[in-house]
């Protein structure tokens, strides 16, 4: 998986977030970039939820869609309480951060002089670090705070991992894999197996926090 | 669907509701409409058609089904681009007049149609924003100031008193998206919360407040 030659060896995964927390180590350890435990749990957590379509996208009449970020920052600023505030919150810097660094590509982010998705996305994850800072999740603080303040490096090391194959992307793996989950599709497991990613019945994750 | 996912993505930026569903108010054929009104729209794909009935609003969203038909089939939503951003915006102007009208009137609120053209302009580049923001892998759109308000002109055809309406909205309009540049979309320093924030203040101003509003800004 980490270059051409090494392409089509098969490397047994038990699960997705197995291979996320491998890809993303790779990564932030080539990026020079560190995070807490907590931190890295999280986002190996966001991958592997997120490799779900369903949790990702929205259905709609017209198919499954990602709402606008700025309806879902509308909708967080609009929030009745706050505890659904800061999941609008959450949500909109999950699903930023998630865009930015497998949807945007890495060459196209480098000429940017103003990144939207550090605009919404990173500011997202500040204010839910400082409504929770003295609230009973205050753990979770630490946590999105480390998100907000290494946003723009985050998107960077998740670029990386999306580019761990030169002719298929990790997004193009998060659908065969998907498609496997849902199907049992011989043909998906078959170029999961040559993609390098072993497939196995237990991949399901719960996403909590 | 496009017009109602317009209609909702105003809603959410304003927060605003109105209980109507545009599609209910909305003719694409200009044959349907009264002989008065297929003149006042003989040049126009859009045009908001409004009338008053014993204190009640009547209110009609001409749009042209050709406008529609290529919004369905390149839709803004998923990706806004040079091919369909004229008619995106023919389509924006006529939900923004819609909903600005009915949300007045909802208040019991007077509207000028300088107000209204001022609104409309104001809402095309906002949502054109946060659109472009997102669809063009996070980079914000920094020409669309110059796009909508520098390179667009008032129709020619127009007579001279409509045309200076026009012309005087737009210039309005572009100096209060210029302030909301230079106060919230500052290199590096992005502030979209606030922007929104700024974006519902100016909505529920009234006419005379916008424009002072938009006069008190520092110029440039």
């Amino acid at each position: 998986m980490s270059g051409d030659g090494s392409r089509h060896k098969v490397i047994a995964v038990n699960n997705l977030q197995e291979f996320f927390r491998d890809a993303l180590n790779a990564a932030m350890s080539h990026q020079k970039l560190s995070v807490r435990d907590h931190t890295e749990h999280y986002l190996v957590n966001l991958l592997t939820l997120f490799s779900r379509s369903e949790a990702l996208y929205e259905t709609t009449p017209r198919g499954p869609r990602l709402k606008p970020l700025v309806v879902m920052l509308a909708e967080a600023l609009d929030a009745p309480t706050p505890s659904e505030r800061n999941r609008g919150l959450q949500r909109l810097g999950d699903v930023s951060l998630f865009i930015a660094g497998f949807f945007a590509g890495s060459f196209a982010r480098k000429l940017i002089d103003i990144d939207y998705h550090i605009a919404m996305g990173g500011r997202a994850y500040g204010s839910l670090a400082d409504s929770l800072v003295r609230g009973r999740e205050r753990s979770l603080a630490g946590v999105f705070a480390e998100l907000a303040q290494k946003f723009q490096r985050l998107v960077d090391a998740l670029n990386e991992v999306s580019e761990l194959s030169h002719t298929h992307t990790a997004r193009d793996i998060l659908r065969l894999y998907e498609i496997w989950m849902k199907t049992g599709s011989r043909r998906a497991q078959m170029l999961l197996r040559r993609l390098g990613v072993e497939p196995t019945a237990a991949a399901v994750t719960r996403f909590q926090h | 669907m496009v017009l109602r996912e317009l209609q909702r993505l105003l809603g959410r930026i304003y927060d605003i509701r109105i209980e109507h569903d545009i599609y209910e108010f909305l003719v694409t054929d200009r044959r349907q409409l009264t002989h008065a009104a297929q003149r006042a729209s003989r040049n126009t794909e859009e045009e908001l058609l409004v009338s008053e009935v014993g204190g009640d609003v009547c209110l009609s969203l001409f749009l042209d089904r050709a406008v529609l038909e290529r919004l369905q089939q390149a839709d803004p939503l998923e990706e806004l681009n040079v091919e369909n951003l004229a008619d995106y915006w023919t389509a924006l102007e006529g939900v923004s007049h819609f909903q600005y009208l009915a949300w007045n009137a909802g208040h019991d609120r007077p509207v000028a149609i300088h107000e209204l053209e001022i609104q409309a302009e104001v809402d095309k580049y906002a949502t054109a924003l946060f659109l472009l923001g997102e669809q063009r892998a996070g980079r914000f759109p920094l020409r669309l100031h110059h796009c909508l308000f520098e390179r667009a002109h008032v129709d020619h055809a127009l007579a001279p008193p409509k045309a200076a309406l026009y012309a005087s909205a737009s210039r309005y309009a572009a100096k209060f998206c210029q302030g909301l540049e230079r106060r919230f979309l500052k290199r590096g320093r992005v502030r979209c919360e606030a922007l929104i924030r700024e974006l519902r203040h100016f909505y529920r101003l009234t006419h005379g407040s916008k424009i002072r509003h938009i006069e008190a800004a520092p110029a440039g």
